[in-house]
């Protein structure tokens, strides 16, 4: 430690100047020139969207991270993390989201870890271990029994456990990555508590959350970042969630794009097919992440799905595709419910999938890219069993020109860029007539030629009469791609609007829970 | 359609290192390890060429060993593994003496037929269920396999020496099966048989199985990726169950030949690891069935020069032993241990 803090007013302790992070493996600028300041004993909200780069941004404050360009000040010194331990001996101190713990240790021996609780000859010092956790706890009114066992405590207490260990190293700057994602709201009351005792005592507070009403219950300023750079850092009692939810999601939209979306819906009128869902529930533990989905999407017609992430998009995309069957409720194509919840029995009755995960489900990273385009077909390339190598080599040479696939049918998957994985997985979901296809975040990662190529094929569906279901979390895409939109907040449909009752702040609020609060959800 | 491996040739010098740095551990275990190296060393490289009699052994465990090889192979390129192989061998070879002993008088190829026939059925049924409990229960078929395997030993030697023991012979041994169920020999006296030539045509079928039909096409994305397959609609528990119980069936045909050809009796303990040398035969080989074929050879080779080694000089059983061990370990760690450092990689990254 090199100086003691001066619990003294709000001085500047951390500036962050123009940090970029670039993530060499998957393409992808996860911050880009990132200046942020922050202050002792102030409470610092950092909120954005998943993927804005919040939690990256802290990993390099941190010492997780090196940042790929850009520096870290502190108290006015650049400083130079290459290791956690480096952030640690400065005060800096995070808390993942996710941390991890020895299950069947118990909690001191867990925050025993790294400490200096020794004897002197170096056995553990259970009883000081003990002593210093309970003033800790106490001090800041953490309910935590410091001799319980790690696995028999709840998911909320983790967090706590966590908190606890971090302010062990006596922190300048406390960052918690969504600490209150398994709590209940007199956890999260304590946990604030804590935090306002730890901001009066001069330590400084980071808190990534995506929920608004918490960000206006505890926060000083709000930095909120969109896409990987800072939009703006905001005094809350200048601001509303409205205003932070707006900013969140991006205000630079126009919204005139929903025009062509008011079509009259499948020309000629086809034989029309429906995807129905009815009182879907499906259950992760206890909870119910889908809770009595309704919904009905019709041949000619985009029906959008979106919502904030972890409120139960991704668990629809398993049961649209057959993944996971749900636990009560039916799935019904054209009025008759479908006999099995299997991919297989999904794709042979006509639902085509683009999945969320183009790697692990979409692809055969070590196959060939040939390979990869006849998955679907395989059987109409063979006879007798044999698989006529003429007739896979022109059936991936057609649909690698059709989509405009890059280098040899031959390299493996491993090889192509994610644009082009996306391409070879549409191509192949794609050809063929089928009557439901589901698009789950079609245009993560792709460059604008590869996303308005994506956006092309979704309307020749809808015209063609197939049912489309995009799921997406991008509100953008949602706002200029669907003819309806359901918004999800906790795996329940919060809104179904209409194409001419939707605004980006409208779709914002109640993705964020905005208009439910009170409401008891 | 074949696959194209990224770093085909890096990966066959590898290979390549892990089988000269195992040949030169050879060389200097026979140097400290024997009385006389030169001798040792000659008998070891050069025994096996050396007379009709070594040479066709060295043939007839080729043939074999490809067996075994493929045998791994057909389970693993599905993305399931058959550790299960030694014990099948031993109880088809076992089934095979006692269908061939229940019908002496039987023509030739009804009783071969049977005989193998049986054998095959047995190992595949042993390993299909390892397969079965995995696609029921997700029970880890690596662990049932070794398991049932590991209790079909002794069941066998039991057997052996016991019930089925030809009471006539010194040898715990079962009585020789009749005349004409035993192959063809090709280089008497070795032991060499007809059965090699049924070995290295089923690798050439196993290929074209593989890379050229339908099955074969669902059988790999399985292995290569099970979500991908069960996504793309594939049946991936019958790619679970069925390439467990052909992968037995291969075990089963070698156990079948090794009676009709090779001994033409069950002994004790005479499969002596021949399926744990399948899978150092498949991982030489890379899993891939026209690969295995030069694989079974240079490891035929390396075991035939230790076992004439071994018998013309003071050259001992368990330096034999100890210079298989370590093929099979430099071998394995050569192949195996960067793929679990990827997987390592690939599970600790972000």
């Amino acid at each position: 430690m090199i100086d003691t803090p001066e619990p003294v007013l709000a001085r500047m302790l951390v500036r962050m100047n123009d940090v970029s992070t670039w993530f060499p493996e998957n393409q992808v600028l996860a911050n880009d020139s990132v200046s942020l300041s922050i202050r002792s004993g102030e409470v610092h909200a950092l909120v954005g969207e998943n993927g804005a780069g919040k939690s990256t941004l802290m990993h390099v404050l941190s010492g997780y991270r090196p940042p790929t360009s850009g520096e870290i000040e502190i108290d006015g010194v650049a400083v130079r993390f290459t290791a956690p331990a480096d952030a640690i001996a400065r005060g800096v101190v995070m808390v993942h989201q996710h941390p991890p713990f020895v299950p069947f240790f118990r909690v001191w021996e867990n925050l025993a870890l790294g400490s200096e609780w020794t004897t002197r000859i170096g056995a553990l010092d259970r009883t000081a271990a003990l002593a210093e956790i309970r003033r800790t706890a106490e001090k800041y009114g953490i309910a935590v029994d410091p001799d319980a066992r790690m696995d028999r405590l709840a998911a909320s207490r983790l967090h706590f456990v966590a908190v606890l260990g971090a302010l062990l190293r006596a922190p300048r700057l406390l960052i918690l990555d969504e600490p209150t994602a398994p709590c209940t709201e007199p956890e999260v009351e304590q946990l604030f508590a804590a935090l306002r005792m730890l901001a009066a005592d001069g330590i400084a507070v980071v808190l990534i959350t995506h929920k608004l009403k918490e960000v206006m219950q505890i926060a000083d300023r709000v930095t909120v970042m969109r896409a990987g750079a800072v939009v703006a850092t905001v005094d809350r009692r200048e601001t509303t969630a409205a205003e932070i939810a707006s900013m969140m999601l991006g205000e630079d939209c126009q919204v005139t794009e929903l025009d062509r979306r008011i079509l009259p819906s499948s020309p000629g009128g086809p034989p029309q097919s429906t995807l129905e869902l009815r009182d879907v529930t499906v259950h992760a533990g206890d909870l119910p992440v889908l809770n009595r989905i309704t919904l009905t999407a019709t041949s000619g017609t985009i029906l959008g799905v979106t919502g904030i992430r972890e409120n139960g998009l991704e668990f629809l995309e398993e049961v649209l595709s057959g993944t996971i069957a749900p636990d009560s409720g039916t799935i019904l194509l054209n009025g008759i419910p479908v006999a099995r919840y299997t991919p297989r029995h999904f794709r042979r009755i006509g639902i085509s999938y683009i999945p969320t995960d183009r790697i692990l489900r979409g692809s055969s990273m070590d196959s060939s890219v040939a390979e990869n385009l006849i998955l679907l077909h395989r059987k109409g390339l063979q006879s007798g069993g044999l698989l006529r190598r003429k007739a896979v080599e022109q059936f991936a040479e057609k649909l690698k020109l059709r989509y405009d696939i890059a280098g040899p049918l031959h390299q493996p998957m491993r090889r192509l860029s994610g644009g082009n994985i996306q391409k070879v997985i549409l191509s192949r979901e794609l050809s063929g007539r089928r009557l439901v296809v589901v698009f789950s975040e079609p245009s993560w990662g792709l460059d604008i030629r590869s996303r308005n190529r994506v956006y092309e094929e979704m309307d020749a569906l809808r015209s063609e009469g197939a049912v489309v279901i995009l799921i997406s979390a991008d509100i953008d895409e949602i706002l200029s791609m669907s003819d309806r939109i359901a918004v999800m907040f906790r795996g329940r449909i919060a809104a179904m609007l209409e194409a001419n009752e939707r605004t980006r702040e409208r779709i914002g609020e109640f993705m964020l829970g905005v208009e439910r609060e009170g409401a008891g959800v | 359609m074949s696959e194209q491996p990224m770093t085909a040739p890096r990966r066959a010098a590898g290979t390549l290192v892990a089988v000269s740095a195992a040949i030169l551990v050879t060389v200097i275990l026979l140097a400290i390890g024997s009385p006389n190296p030169a001798r040792a060393l000659t008998s070891f490289f050069l025994g096996p060429f050396s007379n009709r009699f070594f040479f066709g052994n060295m043939i007839d465990t080729f043939g074999l060993l490809i067996l075994v090889g493929l045998g791994v192979c057909a389970a693993f390129r599905a993305g399931v593994f058959n550790l299960g192989g030694e014990g099948q061998v031993y109880i088809a070879a076992l089934t095979t003496a006692v269908v061939a002993l229940s019908m002496p008088t039987a023509p030739a190829p009804i009783g071969i037929l049977a005989a193998t026939g049986a054998a095959v059925l047995v190992a595949a049924l042993l390993a299909g269920l390892s397969g079965l409990f995995r696609w029921a229960w997700g029970t880890d078929e690596l662990i049932t396999s070794f398991l049932i395997s590991a209790a079909l030993v002794p069941t066998v030697n039991f057997l052996i020496v016991g019930p089925l023991r030809n009471p006539d012979s010194n040898l715990m041994t079962t009585v020789r099966v009749a005349e004409q169920f035993r192959f063809l020999r090709l280089l008497p006296p070795s032991t060499l048989n007809v059965s090699v030539g049924a070995a290295v045509l089923l690798a050439v079928l196993a290929h074209g199985f593989l890379f050229s039909t339908l099955r074969g096409y669902e059988l790999r994305m399985t292995g290569l990726n099970r979500e991908f397959a069960r996504y793309g609609g594939v049946a991936v528990g019958a790619y679970t169950v069925l390439p467990m119980a052909v992968s037995g069936g291969f075990h089963g045909l070698a156990g079948a030949f090794f009676v009709l050809g090779t001994h033409h009796a069950a002994i004790e303990g005479f499969t002596a690891g021949l399926g744990w040398n399948g899978i150092a035969v498949a991982l030489i080989g890379r899993n891939h069935p026209l690969l295995i074929i030069p694989a079974a050879l240079v490891f035929a080779y390396l075991e035939a020069g230790s076992r004439v080694a071994g018998l013309q000089t003071e050259f001992t059983f368990e330096l034999a032993a100890i210079i298989q061990a370590v093929i099979f370990f430099l071998i394995t760690a050569e192949i195996v241990l960067p793929k679990l450092r990827r997987a390592h990689r690939e599970r600790s990254a972000p």
